[in-house]
């Protein structure tokens, strides 16, 4: 019955996706009609020239939503099970800040995101520097066992990346400045067609890799000891777990600026609406709910009139998941 | 005895509700106006002469802030009341909050006198820069921050400040540095927004120089004004920044001197002072109607209309886009923003030239993009 319960659930939050991307094109400041919306996707024409670039736009972002919401997500699930740390994520690990860094080297340094080179830059100095943090912080994680010393490290690093790209800001002009401090607010606006199927095609391949990880995952929440003894190879994991959860954090934070919370929250909300442990269910239903999450929050920022930043709407939602998860782990410690 | 902690603790509070003066006595006493330069288009500022002295008053001129300053300076030393401190009437040393005032006192030729300034590398002009550095005028602003420390190193005869926060002056004040709040900026038209030039030249007891140079550029700047409005071509501003676009108010200057080559704003309902938000859907959908879209903006040298489309394929759809009628200003390259305020007639001529208005003309600050 459980397990029909949590099929049905995660049925239903396909439909809730559904529904909500339907939302995020029909709804802002230019009424389209939707027979003309489905005209426009369907490859038809209608009357107003812009509505298919508004239509395009309104697509792009709700897509971007849904791939961005399921890679922080699955990334913050797998990061949580490997570090055995329910606090874990790509935004507390320090994972965005490293990518943010490899950003800020490229924008602030003068290659602005409209350059061709600039945005070959900006991917690759994302993902180098997300993956950087994470096998620093994993380099370290040999020596130290304590999950919480190990969260406090990872805030330090991130800590250490923010004061870096303060540094940088000396030397960078204003326009740069700009640039990178809108990027840092987080923003599921603005991505090309193009980029969109960079994001796509990255974050798909890395979450049908995630499935690789299931198994492993399902033995490492009883500890790495016990895994090892399952026949988990603990080596190849390590790798898998820094090249899935580096890369998809890197891609959303290089096209989508450093959003918080959703990475940390998701894994805490699907452990109290999904009643099976088994990362086979977990997996695919943290990815529907980070996409929920951040399409709701697109939406949110949307009805505000965009005067609301992304991660401000993020943190509105995660923040009190978070604040129940340390209340909860505080009580199971006492 | 028993009341005497609450009768100090009063005096303590009394000795905090003191008002600490501005500037001097003066403001408060009563003096009659002799004479008064006569402004017609600036609403920011006011020069009263009195007795043996004169007040230079900037203030300012919307309800959403509220900032006055007095500035002081002896005419008649003899006459004037000596219980008042002033201003030197030979300033040696002044400071600029920013490259605005460098081109007042540009065109008063007093840069001489400018020791320190701040945005050194936003000073367009290549003469002015380089007569700056020769001169050694020392930046104040490393990371867009007032130094004090470089200030009072500096030791101004004047600081020229703008209002943006009211505890700059009161930094200021306490270094012992004299500062003024210069609000220019505030002003709605090109016209008013020169019309400071007289300020300056009282400052610099340059007023014949100041007010001969806005004569002949109001004269000028009259002859070229269209009106009215000419209702059949509208005009959209800007560029947005990711989501929102920002709508300058429909009286702000930017939008008045376009009026005056006799366009018609898309958005004449805009805020009276602020910039309303559209989102850049909205702006998208309005594009298909406006014929004109002015940008002011930084880009590379040769900056092109492929350029633009290439940032946003949406903008192939904007009727000014389509008809050719995209009208830029590249803040980079040109001087909008050091010599454009000195120059309002060579913009309006700009505007007219690029809307097929005015021949044989060489655009210096917004034309036609191709």
């Amino acid at each position: 019955m459980k397990i029909k319960a949590d099929i049905l659930l995660l049925l239903a939050g396909l439909l809730l996706i559904t529904l909500l991307f339907g939302l995020n094109l029909l709804i802002g400041d230019v009424h389209i009609p939707w027979s003309d919306i489905t005209t426009l996707l369907s490859g038809g024409e209608v009357e107003q020239k812009t509505w298919s670039y508004i239509v395009e736009s309104r697509l792009n972002r709700s897509v971007a939503a849904v791939f961005s919401g399921a890679a922080l997500a699955v990334a913050g699930i797998i990061l949580q099970v490997y570090f055995r740390n329910p606090l874990a994520g790509p935004g507390v690990l320090g994972i965005t800040s490293g990518a943010s860094l490899g950003v800020a080297f490229v924008i602030l340094g003068g290659a602005g995101a409209a350059s061709i080179a600039g945005g070959i830059g900006i991917i690759a100095a994302g993902i180098i520097g997300a993956m950087a943090v994470l096998a620093l912080l994993m380099f370290v994680s040999r020596f130290v066992h304590n999950p919480v010393t190990l969260l406090v490290l990872g805030l330090m690093f991130g800590y250490f990346t923010s004061a870096i790209i303060n540094v940088l800001f000396l030397w960078a002009n204003l326009d740069d400045t700009r640039e990178y401090v809108l990027w840092g607010l987080g923003s599921f606006e603005g991505i090309s067609t193009e980029n969109l199927i960079v994001l796509v095609s990255v974050i798909g391949l890395f979450l049908l890799m995630a499935v690789f990880l299931i198994k492993p995952l399902n033995a490492l929440v009883l500890g790495s000891e016990y895994a090892s003894s399952l026949g988990v190879n603990l080596k190849t994991t390590k790798l898998l777990v820094i090249s899935i959860t580096g890369v998809l954090a890197a891609v959303v934070t290089v096209y989508c600026g450093p959003i918080s919370f959703i990475g940390v929250a998701v894994p805490q909300l699907v452990r109290i609406l999904w009643t099976s442990k088994n990362h086979t269910v977990q997996i695919p239903a943290v990815i529907i709910l980070g996409a929920i999450l951040a399409l709701l929050s697109d939406i949110t920022v949307r009805l505000s009139g965009n005067s609301l930043p992304l991660n401000t709407v993020t943190a509105l939602i995660g923040a009190p998941v978070i604040i129940y998860t340390i209340i909860k782990l505080n009580k199971r410690l006492a | 005895m028993k009341y005497s902690p609450v009768l100090l603790f009063f005096c303590f509070l009394s000795a905090g509700c003191v008002r600490h003066q501005q500037q001097n006595s003066a403001s408060s006493k009563i003096a009659e106006i002799h004479d008064t330069v006569v402004v017609k288009y600036a609403e920011g500022f006011d020069v009263n002469y009195y007795d043996g002295y004169l007040a230079l008053i900037s203030h300012s001129i919307r309800q959403n802030s509220f900032f006055a300053d007095t500035l002081f300076l002896q005419t008649d030393p003899l006459k004037a009341d000596s219980s008042m401190s002033y201003l030197s009437r030979n300033l040696n040393s002044i400071a600029c909050q920013s490259s605005t005032h460098i081109a007042f006192l540009d065109l008063l030729n007093e840069l001489d006198v400018v020791t320190g300034l701040c945005g050194m590398e936003y000073i367009q002009n290549v003469a002015v820069h380089e007569k700056l550095q020769k001169n050694g005028t020392l930046e104040i602003c490393p990371g867009e921050q007032v130094s004090i420390e470089a200030l009072q190193k500096l030791n101004p005869d004047l600081f020229l400040i703008y209002p943006f926060e009211t505890t700059g002056k009161e930094k200021y004040n306490a270094s012992g540095i004299t500062s003024f709040y210069i609000a220019e900026y505030l002003e709605t038209t090109a016209l008013a927004r020169l019309e400071w030039i007289k300020l300056f030249g009282v400052l610099m007891n340059k007023v014949n120089e100041a007010n001969a140079y806005f004569e002949k550029v109001e004269t000028e700047y009259l002859q070229l004004k269209r009106a009215p409005v000419d209702s059949a071509r509208t005009f959209i501003l800007n560029l947005p920044f990711k989501d929102n676009w920002h709508m300058p108010s429909a009286n702000s200057l930017v939008v008045n001197l376009f009026e005056d080559a006799g366009l018609r704003y898309y958005y004449p309902e805009t805020g009276l002072t602020e910039n309303d938000l559209h989102s850049k859907e909205a702006v998208w959908n309005d594009a298909l109607f406006a014929d004109y879209w002015i940008i002011m903006a930084s880009r590379p040298a040769g900056f092109s209309m492929a350029d633009l489309v290439a940032e946003e394929p949406a903008y192939a759809g904007f009727k000014a886009v389509i008809q050719n009628q995209v009208i830029f200003c590249n803040t980079a390259t040109s001087n909008y923003f050091s010599s454009g305020i000195a120059e309002p007639q060579v913009m309006l001529k700009d505007i007219l030239f690029a809307t097929g208005q005015l021949e044989d003309h060489e655009p210096e600050y917004f034309f036609l993009l191709n």
